[in-house]
């Protein structure tokens, strides 16, 4: 193993609201970054873009070879890049799949991501594979075999992992605890660390009526790594995470109030339908930097007030 | 409670799947329950439907979005993606077609077209062997030596106007009707630097580069595409394979050259 479980004091939320300093627990951010896609591989071969890092989707790139590859190594070299993936199933009770695991670490050993990431669901059992993102009874059980599931999976990826907060449209009975305590547990007992999706949760908060701010209060901000920003369809009673619109005023605002219990964090843009051009997913990374600098700005006040 | 994980998923998995009602697990009374499930159920759908036209663009351009549609829901029914790539769940579709659709064949060979070219546009990479590479066998190696062609190279056998068909969609012009070949024709599909290629095959090139997939001595393969054209001259066929060696290094379609101890 090459890295180290933090103890448990640095799990717990740190004292007061600023951003502060933060704590060793994960890596400094690098800045706002973007989800690259096969639409903007041009632009990104043709000039430097305004744009601090890229997340891949490392499933795109588990093939065997030709141009996903290709472009991938080119576009590697002028960008530092994080690996994001949707099929590991962490929380599945007959997880995780060893093969997988491997050609994820095959991939990181390729590209040499500042951190590799999936999402705390699961997508299938008994050999299946749905390609969703399921979420998980907050169960003791659940809460055991996700535990097992992380530990497997940072022994054979060799870096701690880092977990995504996933939409949901269904809650279970079966539920003991809250998600963000369920969350807080699962970086307590295996070291790893936080993607907190700010829209996802806004959409699972409108979906089963719970304060936002109180997940986001919820969940240790020493682990949070990683950002992500995506769009969504009101459905008026529900909202579905579809990833196909500009980031909503309402998920802007709680992007604020992340930064301000987190301090900086690594920020992206996730756009996986109706993909504009480049310049306009800038532009939208533009106004997450303004918010972040707001933020820090007034930190630095308050500190010398 | 040990076991009690695996059971919740397996039934939300079959609730997904169309097997099952999952709505009990659930927070809410039934109606929201079931509303809440169908929204998971609808995306499993929608997900694999697009990733089988996404590869299989042409055959769902000439089968039209609705026909393939249906095709799509009866082959998520009757195959549940297995694999952790969705990249690879329509690699029976094709086979699925020719039995669904007996009296449109060119269905199943465009299918199968359009699953050859993505298979092309990913598979392994290999480095292309040139013209030196080969012009150092030694003569009486040639007798014993077997080609290496690149990993992505694939024969497939149409036995109607299924190519035709395929290029008019790509050109976005109106397909040509349907019709069968006086014989079935061998078309070759391998990637080419980053781009996927396909041309058909003379029956001599067929068999040689069928012996070449098959691990076939380069020598053994030459007498089987001999006696296919047995009423050639010997010069001609031997004008014909000098012919296929220089376009397959032209193709970048070696890869390697093993010479038997």
């Amino acid at each position: 193993m090459t890295f180290v479980h933090e103890t448990d004091g640095a799990t717990q939320p740190r004292a007061g609201n600023g951003p502060g300093l933060r704590a060793p627990a994960v890596q400094p951010s690098p800045g706002f970054g973007l989800g690259l896609r096969t639409a903007h591989y041009p632009d990104f071969l043709a000039a430097p873009q305004r744009v601090d890092w890229l997340e891949l989707l490392s499933d795109n790139y588990l093939v065997p070879g030709g141009k996903p590859l290709v472009m991938l190594d080119r576009i590697r070299a002028d960008y530092p890049v994080v690996m994001h993936g949707v099929a590991l199933s962490i929380g599945a009770a007959d997880g995780p799949d060893d093969d997988y695991l491997r050609a994820l670490k095959a991939l990181a050993d390729r590209v040499e991501p500042l951190w590799v990431s999936d999402h705390l669901c699961w997508t299938g059992v008994h050999g299946r594979v749905l390609h969703d993102l399921y979420p998980l009874p907050y169960t003791d059980e659940a809460l055991d075999v996700v535990v097992r599931n992380v530990d497997r999976a940072q022994e054979v990826l060799r870096r701690p992992l880092v977990l995504e907060n996933v939409s949901s449209y269904v809650s279970f009975r079966a539920s003991c605890m809250t998600e963000w305590a369920f969350i807080t547990e699962v970086c307590r007992r295996t070291g790893c660390r936080l993607l907190l999706d700010v829209n996802n949760i806004y959409v699972s908060s409108v979906n089963h009526g719970f304060e936002a701010q109180d997940l986001l209060d919820g969940v240790p901000a020493d682990r949070v790594q990683q950002i992500h920003l995506a769009g969504h369809s009101d459905h008026g009673d529900h909202i579905i995470d579809t990833h196909d619109h500009p980031v909503a005023d309402p998920v802007w605002a709680l992007y604020e109030a992340a930064l301000r219990r987190c301090g900086p964090v690594a920020t992206m843009i996730e756009r996986d339908d109706h993909i504009p051009p480049l310049p306009e997913l800038i532009a939208e990374l533009d106004h997450a930097r303004h918010i972040a600098a707001r933020v820090s700005g007034e930190a630095i006040h308050e500190a010398l007030a | 409670m040990t076991g009690a994980l695996l059971g919740l998923q397996s039934l939300v998995q079959q609730h997904v799947i169309g097997t099952a009602d999952a709505a009990a697990l659930v927070d809410g009374d039934a109606a929201h329950a079931a509303q809440r499930l169908g929204i998971y159920a609808r995306a499993y759908r929608l997900r694999l439907i697009d990733a089988l036209a996404d590869a299989h663009e042409k055959t769902q351009a000439y089968l039209g979005a609705e026909r393939f549609e249906r095709a799509a829901l009866r082959y998520i029914d009757a195959h549940p993606p297995a694999t952790r790539s969705l990249r690879w769940f329509g690699d029976r579709l094709a086979d699925a077609l020719a039995d669904w659709l007996p009296r449109e064949p060119a269905v199943a060979e465009l299918a199968r077209l359009d699953w050859a070219l993505r298979g092309a546009f990913d598979g392994p990479d290999a480095p292309a062997l040139d013209a030196a590479a080969l012009a150092a066998v030694a003569p009486e190696a040639w007798g014993t030596l077997r080609l290496v062609l690149h990993p992505t190279a694939r024969l497939l056998v149409v036995e109607h106007n299924t190519v035709a068909i395929w290029q008019a969609l790509d050109d976005e012009s109106d397909p040509p009707p349907l019709e069968r070949g006086s014989r079935p024709v061998t078309w070759l599909v391998w990637r080419k630097g980053l781009q996927p290629h396909f041309r058909s095959l003379h029956p001599v090139e067929a068999e040689l580069l069928r012996g070449a997939l098959a691990g076939t001595g380069f020598a053994a393969s030459c007498e089987r595409a001999a006696a296919l054209e047995a009423g050639d001259a010997p010069d001609e066929l031997q004008h014909r394979i000098g012919a296929c060696l220089r376009q397959w290094l032209e193709d970048e379609l070696l890869s390697g050259i093993v010479v038997e101890a």
